[in-house]
């Protein structure tokens, strides 16, 4: 028995052809699809990198194991998935493009091997060139960060840059491929986790899928256009309808490039029934629906809702409706381990368990860093000073937030969330089952957190990568 | 309550067809509500803490001593004295630390506003998310036992505990959730008429406002204290009150004829003595439906002391070249909003009752221009020129620079790199640019204010077992493993201070 586990930084399963999109993005997902289970309805625990990752890799909540600042490491007592299996005599390795779910937070905890890859140009370079770059790059970000208009224009040339290097993810998934072709021809079980981000911001797919989503009108456009996110949710950057349509179709080409390179981690894996294999999103991305971009700020469905497919030798092809979340997967691959999911509590299930009961479905956002909107220097971002927390119960979705705005949504009968029902007379009842069911979560919670998160200190590469990802505004 | 017990066994019952199982979660009952002996063989207690914000020992031990008869009889019966504070003496990190036993260094929190990370994005609040040791609730709540708490400073987000608690003064209204369980928040705002969180804009020239709003507010405090000691299970009751603060910086002036501000006659002249007046008969409300085996503590958190001014600290830093701007502001500019040449600035710094100055590090800030080999050399140096700083007049100032890594075991987070108390904390650093009045202001860049914070706060300690009489040298470390030991908890591992007794 051995396991691969793909995780597709930010893509949506609304974008993803087995989930009913029809524009042709991801064919080799769509194939793995028709061996493997396809969970509809699954829900990450966190919705940005850091604490999502780290609910898949320890099977907590975000209030329980704290990272959802990017200043907060792995807590010293948290075991994490790789470990149990690694000191169960596995090979692991991990391979990642994205510093959230990296070394710097000591999610790299575990992995025997584990293998970076910072798609900035400059950030890995060694010599005169990267060291001139790394000099030049901040005191030009510094200088253009207090204008929208040279924010766009700086954002504009990481694009271009990035899509004329082709980033890292080629080279991240050649390298996950011939490990996993290396360690099937050992008798020993491996654990491989591939962390793919082709579609995070900045997109820049390579080149052919981008013309296969983008006329040349199309493109033409979306080069010139401003892709601030924060830019877009401070006011700044007034993104219309047609502009938002071009952002969705490049997205949508770094989706069907992550697919490509899934391709190639896909037939390395081969099609033997004893290897388990999993792909999911650490979260999705808001494209400007509720007037939010990025990945900050929500619990939506945009963000919350994430791709989750399994090919388990014990789980029938098909399709499963039961609402499951990404921190299952820790449950489920130590129980195929033949391991006890061990000390400690989470509320995650496993993901073979065939019962529908399950008491509720959690989507955190804690923590929120008004720091992103310093440089807008007009611009109040009070409202965005909120934690969230979404629960999910029974076909309804209520939100929490911290500043006492509550949301209702009956998901089944409206997915787009559009009519908050919190207000209307048959909210009432629900709304006060959720309340109750919230409470009782939260000091399920608090009785298990995990506690003292460690500091984090910033290598210079990590921190020039970060910023490229559009993070430290 | 009972709603909430309900509620629980059935979530209880989906979590017990789990893998994993609820049960041994669940099953955590049984433990009885009053442990039958604590630490050093003192039967374990109730405890009521009653904290006062800006408590200060001149004040509540000898000044206004006789206005307050109810307090002076506790005192009797009490070991009390001053409390020295956390360094710095700031509501957030000391009260974190009186109800951890742990520095600020080691809570990562130097103030109300913190750098969440070395860029320039500027400063964050430090909230309850930002606590990752247990409070002395945490572990009472762990041992089966019940809390209150009312205003408990650091606690906004509320966090589920064992019991009750209504947040702090850094919620940002009552439409936020206030209140654990969220229900109770219907209760409040019934007993109290509509809950006060905090005195809004307490640095105001509407003085006659502010006096209302801080006499108002302390009664409810001790309104719903009383209402929530009286219904509801605890062992550990604690209510802090912002009263005091809020007065002494709105009113220090009026009433102390060594301020600067103090005009003989004005008319809030006794304002300060008429709320203690009114504060020590809200006390003996509260006490007397206490009941007889409770263990009182009354603290504060620092104290206070006469404001004499502020010195414009980035000013200073541009003047001596340390802090280079890309262009002059063209007005009064807090620090955030100003347009900073971050490639030609070695330091800059945060205004507040004490400044916090940064120096922009290679390889730590992102444009940082002072290589780290030459870190301790340059910090020294801006140390030790602000050290020999003049006040208006030409005399010393009297500055003190504290650095970090002296000061606590261990620093975490972005911490500042010196710390400094303007005339020993008699002058407030102002952080804003482009207030054009050179280095010295009597005005506030933040409204008028007429106290600034002291070290020296107070304990009042009365209980069966405990000794009585004033005692020197107690420290805000010492109050978190206090209180335990008074509630039959064990210190907690990484835990400063001593058991008093």
């Amino acid at each position: 028995m051995s396991v691969v586990l793909v995780v597709l930084d930010c893509v949506r399963p609304d974008h993803v052809g087995c989930y009913g999109y029809q524009r042709g993005t991801t064919p080799n997902l769509d194939a793995f699809a028709a061996t493997a289970t396809r969970f509809d309805n699954a829900i990450t625990a966190g919705v940005w990198t850091l604490p999502s990752m780290a609910s898949m890799m320890t099977g907590l909540y975000p209030s329980q194991h704290c990272l959802n600042r990017a200043d907060r490491a792995l807590g010293r007592d948290l075991v994490t998935l790789p470990q149990r299996l690694a000191e169960a005599g596995w090979r692991t390795a991990g391979f990642t493009a994205n510093p959230h779910g990296g070394r710097t937070f000591q999610l790299d905890r575990g992995f025997q091997e584990f293998h970076e890859f910072w798609g900035v140009p400059g950030a890995d370079h060694g010599g005169l060139l990267g060291r001139g770059y790394r000099w030049v790059r901040p005191r030009l970000r510094d200088a253009v960060k207090r204008s929208q208009a040279l924010t766009a224009t700086a954002i504009r040339l990481q694009r271009r840059r990035a899509e004329a290097s082709g980033g890292s993810g080629s080279r991240l998934a050649d390298a996950a491929a011939a490990w996993i072709r290396r360690a099937r021809g050992d008798q020993r079980p491996f654990f491989a986790l591939v962390h793919l981000m082709e579609s995070h911001v900045p997109y820049a797919p390579a080149r052919e899928h981008l013309q296969r989503f983008l006329d040349e009108a199309g493109r033409r456009r979306v080069a010139k256009l401003d892709h601030d996110g924060m830019g877009y949710l401070a006011g700044a950057n007034p993104l219309g309808g047609d502009d938002l349509a071009l952002i969705g179709s490049l997205y949508d080409a770094t989706i069907s490039y992550g697919d490509e390179l899934l391709g190639r981690v896909l037939d390395a894996a081969g099609d033997d029934p004893d290897t388990l294999v999993a792909i999911t999103a650490d979260h999705g991305q808001q494209l400007g629906e509720h007037r939010m971009m990025g990945h900050f700020f929500s619990v939506y469905d945009t963000l919350a809702r994430v791709p989750l497919l399994l090919r388990h030798p014990e789980l029938p092809a098909g399709v499963v409706q039961r609402p499951v979340q990404s921190v299952d997967l820790h449950p489920t691959v130590l129980e195929t381990a033949g391991l006890d999911p061990g000390p400690g509590w989470s509320c995650a299930v496993s993901l073979r368990a065939r019962s529908d009961h399950r008491p509720v479905l959690v989507t955190e956002y804690l923590e929120p860093d008004l720091t992103r909107f310093a440089r807008f220097r007009d611009f109040d971002p009070a409202p965005f000073d909120r934690e969230l927390r979404a629960l999910r119960h029974d076909g309804w979705k209520y939100i929490w937030s911290s500043d006492g705005r509550e949301e209702l949504y009956d998901v089944t009968g409206d997915p787009g969330e559009t009519r908050d029902l919190a207000g209307a007379a048959d909210g009432g009842e629900r709304l006060r089952d959720f309340r109750l069911l919230h409470e009782e979560w939260q000091v399920e919670m608090q009785r298990h957190a995990a506690g003292d998160a460690a500091d984090v200190a910033l290598e210079a590469d990590v921190a020039a990568t970060l910023r490229a990802l559009g993070y430290f505004d | 309550m009972e709603r909430r017990y309900r509620a629980r066994r059935r979530l209880g019952s989906c979590c017990s067809g789990t893998a994993r199982g609820g049960r041994a979660i669940l099953g955590s009952g049984g433990v009885p509500t009053t442990a039958t002996t604590g630490t050093r063989g003192r039967r374990a207690r109730r405890v009521a803490l009653i904290g006062l914000d800006c408590g200060t020992p001149e004040l509540l031990f000898e000044r206004y001593a006789d206005d307050m008869p109810t307090l002076g009889r506790l005192r009797r019966q009490a070991l009390w004295g001053s409390l020295e504070s956390t360094a710095p003496p700031l509501s957030i990190p000391a009260w974190l630390s009186m109800l951890t036993g742990r520095t600020p260094g080691e809570l990562g929190v130097y103030g109300f506003r913190n750098r969440t990370d070395h860029g320039y994005g500027g400063l964050a609040f430090a909230t309850s998310r930002w606590v990752r040791v247990p409070r002395v609730w945490d572990l009472l709540g762990q041992a089966g036992r019940d809390s209150v708490l009312i205003g408990v400073p650091g606690t906004y987000p509320p966090s589920p505990l064992r019991g009750s608690m209504v947040t702090c003064f850094m919620t940002p209204s009552t439409d936020a959730q206030f209140t654990f369980p969220a229900d109770l928040r219907e209760e409040v705002q019934r007993v109290t008429g509509g809950y006060t969180i905090d005195v809004a804009g307490f640095r105001s020239e509407d003085k006659a406002r502010v006096a209302q709003q801080i006499f108002d507010m302390t009664e409810q405090r001790f309104a719903l204290a009383r209402h929530l000691a009286t219904t509801r299970p605890w062992d550990f009751l604690a209510v802090a009150d912002m009263g005091p603060d809020r007065l002494h910086h709105g009113f220090w002036g009026a009433c102390d004829p060594g301020h600067p501000r103090y005009r003989p006659g004005n008319a809030y002249e006794h304002v300060v003595r008429d709320y203690y007046r009114a504060l020590d008969r809200h006390l003996a409300g509260l006490l007397e439906v206490l009941p007889d085996d409770t263990t009182v503590a009354i603290a504060s958190d620092h104290g206070a002391r006469p404001m004499l001014g502020g010195f414009c600290l980035n000013e200073w830093l541009v003047r001596e070249g340390l802090l280079v701007l890309a262009e002059p502001p063209a007005g009064p500019t807090p620090i955030g909003k100003a347009a900073i040449d971050w490639s030609r600035t070695t330091a800059w710094g945060d205004g507040g009752f004490y400044g916090r100055l940064f120096l922009n590090v290679e390889g730590r800030e992102p444009l940082g221009t002072v290589p780290r080999r030459d870190y301790e050399s340059v910090r020294e140096h801006i140390a030790s020129r602000i050290e020999r700083l003049p006040d208006p007049v030409g005399r010393p100032l009297g500055n003190r620079v504290l650095r970090p890594g002296e000061l606590y075991p261990e620093v975490r987070g972005a911490a500042p790199d010196l710390i400094v108390y303007f005339g020993d904390l008699r002058w407030r650093a102002v952080g804003s640019l482009g207030l054009g009045h050179g280095l010295y202001t009597s005005e506030n860049d933040t409204g008028p204010d007429d106290a600034n914070h002291s070290e020296q706060g107070v304990l009042v300690l009365a209980g069966e077992g405990l000794s009585h009489g004033r005692q020197e040298g107690l420290s805000i470390y010492d109050v978190a493993p206090t209180l335990q030991a008074l509630l039959g908890l064990p210190a907690a591992a990484g835990q400063r201070g001593r058991v008093l007794g």
